[in-house]
């Protein structure tokens, strides 16, 4: 069987990342069985195993796990919405700076968790109030990740463009928004972590459905096979929606510095230019 | 063709850059501006390229007083390439260019060819040498074929080979397109050897101190002995002789016994404040 070299190393790195995880849970198991734990404050992963395909085949746990990543995904997509579009007039026009700026740094010092009853009193305890939170938790890191990714544009890199006579939006859209997509990024990663955090938040306030609320009745029902499950599957949801953008992430700006090693493109010929002048 | 006159320019800070500069470069020229480092030479070049304005003068392509607009018949090449680094290499080359997809890449491609760099179309430019980024900036600037072609001392981030390679790449290049030439640079050689008009500045605001034109039966020879009579008259215009000369040796070679000299030497202010 032949297989490239980058995708076994793929699988090592994997392999490698997954022994600690297996470990922990073997102990655990094996810790719990012979009582170190009591079972009503940490059950064995066996027991939370149970519980979950029990929840997974009735059809409640995928609509609890449904109901938080709408939530996040929404939350998300406004919050970074308005993040990108506000970070970038700011980051565009200053005097935009001066007018909006200074606002929305006084907003961000307050504990997000304190628009929480706001929110509630405007919209009720139904999905728009918890929307509502994560999109303010998404909105800052990316607010402030795209407006100093435009700002900071390398004014070396818009000579060129002017030097070429584009008019602005074409050094707009082929020089400033480019080159400030790394950092745009970075952004967007912070903002979906927060993300994760107020979709827990707002669904601790009162849901009917969704992770938070499994972690809540587990609390209420000495249940803590439903804590520590959600709390995994927090985890992983949290894992497998980073991956996802950095699969973009990747594919967008493979050709940023910190991707890749920069020994593997070189070519065959390399040197042979430097070292022999040309037409002679 | 390029004509300035009086131009002087002021920074926003109050500072004069230069002052009362008047040159004229004729089609097929290859004028070199020397000068020391603060003399305002770089800011000079922007100024003509249009990237800066200046407070009063004239620039003027073609009997016509350019406006605050960049020239069309203007290419830049910087002192760093200045690539896109999330375009490959032919991407950057075609990055001015107003045609279609294909028209664009296949004018780049011929002007890759032309630099050297054929092969190299689809790297990125973080996987170039410093070199071959060079050589890719000077192939986006040709590719508009621009009637001059203004070099803000392109080779000196390079090693000594690599900029001699780039500087008889530059000749061939402007042997076949008889394009004209205005290059910066504060390397009196290289002004000897590309170009057959030198403007050597001087001072602090900048001014023209001379204009030396090189005799046409040595032009373009590495062979700076048949030059010696000029290079001396330059270092006379720039005052590097005696001390100042050991000074300046003893810069490119810290190491070298005249060391002692330069403490004991006040220097002078043009060369601690960096210029533009």
């Amino acid at each position: 069987m032949s297989v490239s070299p980058s995708a076994r190393r793929l699988v090592q790195r994997i392999l490698v990342g997954i022994v600690i995880p297996v470990v922990v849970v073997v102990l655990w198991q094996v810790l719990c069985q012979h009582g170190v734990f009591p079972s009503d404050l940490l059950p064995a992963p066996s027991a939370i195993c149970q519980a979950f395909v029990a929840m997974g085949s009735n059809g409640t746990l995928w609509a609890d796990v449904d109901a938080t990543c709408v939530r996040l995904v929404l939350g998300f997509v406004f919050g970074a919405l308005a993040g990108l579009v506000l970070g970038a007039l700011v980051g565009f026009f200053e005097t935009l700076e001066w007018l909006i700026d200074p606002m929305i740094q006084s907003v961000r010092s307050v504990p997000s968790l304190a628009w929480v009853p706001l929110f509630i009193l405007w919209m009720g305890i139904g999905e728009g109030s918890k929307i509502t939170l994560i999109a303010v938790g998404v909105f800052f890191p990316v607010y402030l990740a795209t407006m100093n990714g435009i700002r900071y544009v390398d004014r070396k890199l818009l000579e060129v463009g002017q030097v070429f006579r584009f008019p602005r939006w074409k050094l707009i859209w082929r020089i400033t928004i480019p080159s400030s997509l790394p950092a745009i990024f970075t952004g967007l990663r912070a903002g979906l972590g927060l993300g994760w955090m107020f979709v827990v938040a707002a669904e601790l306030m009162g849901a009917s459905q969704g992770l938070g609320y499994l972690l809540e009745t587990g609390q209420n029902t000495y249940a803590p096979e439903l804590i520590v499950g959600s709390i995994v599957l927090f985890a992983i949801l949290g894992k497998v929606s980073d991956g996802i953008l950095r699969v973009l992430e990747r594919r967008l700006l493979h050709w940023h510095d910190s991707f890749g090693n920069r020994e593997t493109g070189w070519p065959q010929t390399r040197g042979s230019l430097d070292t022999q002048a040309p037409g002679h | 063709m390029l004509e300035i006159r009086e131009l002087t320019k002021v920074f926003k800070n109050g500072k004069v850059a230069f002052e009362d500069i008047s040159f004229r470069v004729g089609p097929g020229d290859i004028v070199g501006i020397l000068g020391p480092s603060g003399c305002g030479k770089s800011t000079l070049l922007r100024v003509i390229a249009g990237l800066e304005q200046a407070e009063s003068g004239v620039v003027s392509f073609y009997g016509q007083q350019a406006g605050s607009q960049i020239q069309d018949a203007v290419g830049v090449i910087f002192q760093e390439p200045r690539l896109m680094p999330w375009l490959t290499v032919l991407d950057n080359v075609s990055f001015g260019l107003q045609a279609s997809r294909k028209t664009r890449h296949q004018e780049a491609s011929a002007i890759l060819e032309k630099v050297g760099l054929r092969g190299y179309e689809l790297f990125y430019p973080r996987q170039l040498s410093g070199g071959m980024a060079q050589r890719v900036a000077i192939a986006r600037a040709l590719v508009a074929s621009p009637d001059i072609l203004l070099l803000d001392e392109p080779f000196s981030a390079l090693d000594a080979f690599t900029r001699m390679q780039l500087q008889d790449l530059l000749l061939e290049i402007w042997a076949e397109n008889r394009c004209t030439l205005l290059l910066v640079t504060h390397d009196i050689d290289e002004a000897l050897y590309l170009c057959n008009t030198i403007v050597v500045m001087q001072g602090q605001p900048g001014r023209v101190a001379e204009v030396v034109t090189l005799p046409a039966d040595r032009l373009h020879t590495r062979d700076l002995e048949s030059l010696a009579d000029v290079k001396k008259s330059i270092f006379n215009i720039l005052k590097l002789q005696g001390a100042s000369l050991a000074s300046r040796q003893s810069r490119t070679a810290p190491q070298s016994t005249g060391s002692s000299l330069t403490v004991s030497e006040p220097i002078p202010s043009n060369t601690t404040s960096g210029g533009m």
